[in-house]
């Protein structure tokens, strides 16, 4: 480790410490090269097409997860909503006949709206994240499951739509929901990187008080934020009923505790000022690459979630080290 | 940092290879996938896991369960496009849910992987629409059938019977109901009703004792798992119905079995579902090597009685029932 301030291409080095998305990447590599060392198809396009349409479904959640967690919050909601989000939109379009894109809209918007009433709560409340929307997990998975007494609503007309949500194929396996997800990552991260806003976001989970002395609006920057999470939680389960057609009130239950392990291994920060979209979307390959590679070998599939706790806590570990590494040097 | 990732890299294959440790050395280098929609932490699915694993040894071939922790069909649905991934020679799935299977299955049939369907399949309505070329698993209404026929012999011309739903609306359950009292009707000629008991233990006793209290001269209750099961045997234990009432159900519990061994419950349907993970394994294997085509089975044609109840105990501890 100490070795690499005098390495002898140093400003590369450095420049590459810089990055929180390294700890993630060696994670990936790592995973890549394991399965792909046990299981030559694992490289296939095919297999990479499967990859990447099961991270978009956790990464346009995960994508959200970051976003407010760098402001300094969470939200443990978003497996309740991103089901009521697909389910809002299947029972629209099967029980109530309603134009598809309508339908669309108004579920989003719901889910949106879940998010906004997290924000407004925890804010003027005053209670930590952590609770609101702990008890907003619980709450609206049982109005799932009252919605429909438990079933699945599945939607067995052709309904074009669903296919621009997650059914539809862009190439081989992959599904045009990976595509989606690409674009919202790149929105994210230009929004993050590039813009005032970023700036705020970061600002608002870094040093509050003197994010507020230079006058960021760290409360609507926060409101936003869980309004932008509960959208995207809406519009993965979406990108899910596409895919399956069908959407079940109790499917994504996981789901909240994975966006967390794909952002915290992509590099983001629990106490919030720190963290990065690259590395959340690398996360979610990295889990989605595990699960697909442990079938893939045959492994009992109960080792996704031993080998998703180690790179969590391997990936942070890699990051804190990386951190004081760049202290160090500097 | 060197040594960090080399510490990772050793332990991910540690993990990695500790988790592949059950392979079966493949004679035929074949490999077979069964995916369900739970894992083998279910003590039912452990049960079908034990079929796939021990077809797999007695074929010489590699034959793999999976199944997500918990029910989960997008969870299984990226199984199994992990198993088409692996170029398995076969995949067996359950029919978990009748819209999801369509395309994924499609799919494989189009890559020419065989797909054998287990344990549950589409309803009625949607038969046909998923491209499996055979289901081996129980079929629910035979079973009623067949429930029903074994009761008949104890029951008198006209006798009235009522079949417990404990999840009305359930295709399943409601294909059992069906089975029973289509044979009944035609058979004696009786009153068959239908009663939704919940899946409430307490309400269950409270309407079960209602119906029996408007109907005293009901000849015969039915229930069509564990969770009417219980309750029911609770009832008729509580008001000492045993040999008032003729009493049968479906699935393998302990509550069940030790009514059958006390003389409370006639017999309850077994669907054997070691059979679903060792006859989809063997269905698969003919069909790769020799292109023999797979073949609907039937594995719930299993009556556990009081003379087998027993023996049964036993399996069902071995985990083989």
């Amino acid at each position: 480790m100490d070795g690499k301030g005098s390495s002898p291409k140093p400003s590369f080095w450095k420049a590459l410490l810089h990055h929180r998305e390294v700890g993630v990447a060696c994670a990936l590599i790592i995973v890549f090269t394991v399965f792909f060392s046990m299981k030559r198809q694992f490289l296939n396009p095919g297999t990479l097409g499967d990859i990447v349409t099961i991270a978009a479904e956790l990464g346009v959640v995960a994508v959200g997860a970051s976003f407010l967690m760098i402001s300094g919050e969470m939200d443990l909601s978003v497996g309740s909503n991103f089901a009521l989000g697909g389910m809002i939109l299947a029972m629209l379009v099967t029980k109530q006949n309603w134009n598809p894109v309508l339908a669309f809209i108004l579920a989003i918007s719901c889910s949106a709206g879940i998010g906004a009433v997290n924000g407004i709560i925890t804010l003027s409340a005053r209670i930590p994240s952590f609770i609101t929307t702990l008890g907003a997990m619980m709450f609206w998975r049982g109005v799932a499951l009252y919605l429909t007494q438990g079933w699945p609503i599945s939607i067995f007309e052709d309904v074009p739509l669903l296919r621009w949500l997650g059914g539809g194929r862009v190439i081989s396996t992959v599904h045009i929901s990976a595509l989606w997800w690409l674009i919202i990552g790149a929105i994210f991260w230009i929004i993050l990187q590039k813009t005032p806003y970023g700036n705020w976001v970061f600002a608002t989970g870094g040093k509050r008080g003197a994010a507020r002395a230079l006058g960021v609006p760290d409360v609507k920057v926060k409101l936003i934020n869980f309004t932008l999470i509960g959208l995207l939680a809406g519009l993965g389960g979406c990108f899910q009923l596409g895919r399956m057609g069908s959407m079940s009130p109790v499917w994504g239950q996981e789901l909240a505790l994975e966006a967390i392990a794909a952002s915290v291994i992509g590099g983001n920060s629990l106490n919030g000022g720190v963290g990065s979209i690259l590395g959340t979307m690398l996360g979610a390959i990295t889990m989605a690459s595990i699960r697909i590679g442990l079938v893939m070998i045959g492994a009992p599939a109960y080792w996704y979630m031993s080998f998703v706790g180690f790179i969590v806590v391997a990936a942070v570990a890699l990051n804190v080290k990386l951190g004081e590494v760049i202290s160090w040097s500097k | 940092m060197k040594r960090f990732v080399g510490l990772l890299l050793v332990l991910s294959l540690a993990l990695t290879l500790g988790g592949i440790s059950t392979t079966v050395s493949a004679a035929d280098n074949m490999t077979f996938y069964v995916i369900a929609h739970t894992g083998p932490g279910d003590p039912f699915w452990a049960v079908v896991q034990r079929g796939v694993q021990d077809a797999g040894k007695a074929l010489g071939v590699r034959a793999i369960f999976q199944g997500p922790a918990g029910y989960n069909v997008p969870e299984q649905v990226n199984m199994f496009n992990a198993a088409m991934a692996a170029q398995a020679d076969g995949i067996a799935t359950s029919i978990s849910d009748a819209r999801a299977w369509v395309e994924p299955i499609k799919e494989a049939r189009s890559r020419g992987i065989p797909i054998v369907a287990i344990n549950c399949q589409e309803p009625e309505e949607h038969k046909g629409t998923i491209p499996y070329m055979a289901y081996i698993g129980m079929n629910e209404y035979e079973a009623g059938r067949m429930v029903a026929y074994k009761l008949m012999p104890k029951l008198k011309k006209g006798a009235k019977a009522v079949v417990a739903i404990h999840q009305a609306g359930h295709v399943g359950l409601e294909a059992r109901a069906k089975g029973i009292s289509d044979v009944l009707t035609a058979e004696l000629g009786g009153k068959v009703d239908k009663l939704d008991i919940t899946q409430d233990a307490t309400q269950a006793i409270g309407i079960l004792r209602s119906y029996l209290k408007a109907n005293p001269d009901t000849a015969a209750i039915f229930t069509v798992g564990p969770l009417g099961a219980i309750p029911t045997i609770k009832m008729m234990r509580d008001d000492g119905l045993k040999g008032k009432i003729l009493y049968a159900s479906f699935d393998l519990e302990s509550n069940t079995i030790q009514a059958i061994k006390d003389g409370i419950c006639e017999g309850t349907v077994d669907q054997q579902q070691y059979l679903q993970g060792f006859m989809a394994v063997v269905e698969l294997y003919l069909n790769a090597k020799f292109k023999l085509d797979p073949a609907d089975y039937d594995t719930g044609r299993g009556f556990i009685t009081k003379e087998t109840a027993d023996i049964v105990e036993v399996l069902v501890k071995d985990g083989y029932r």
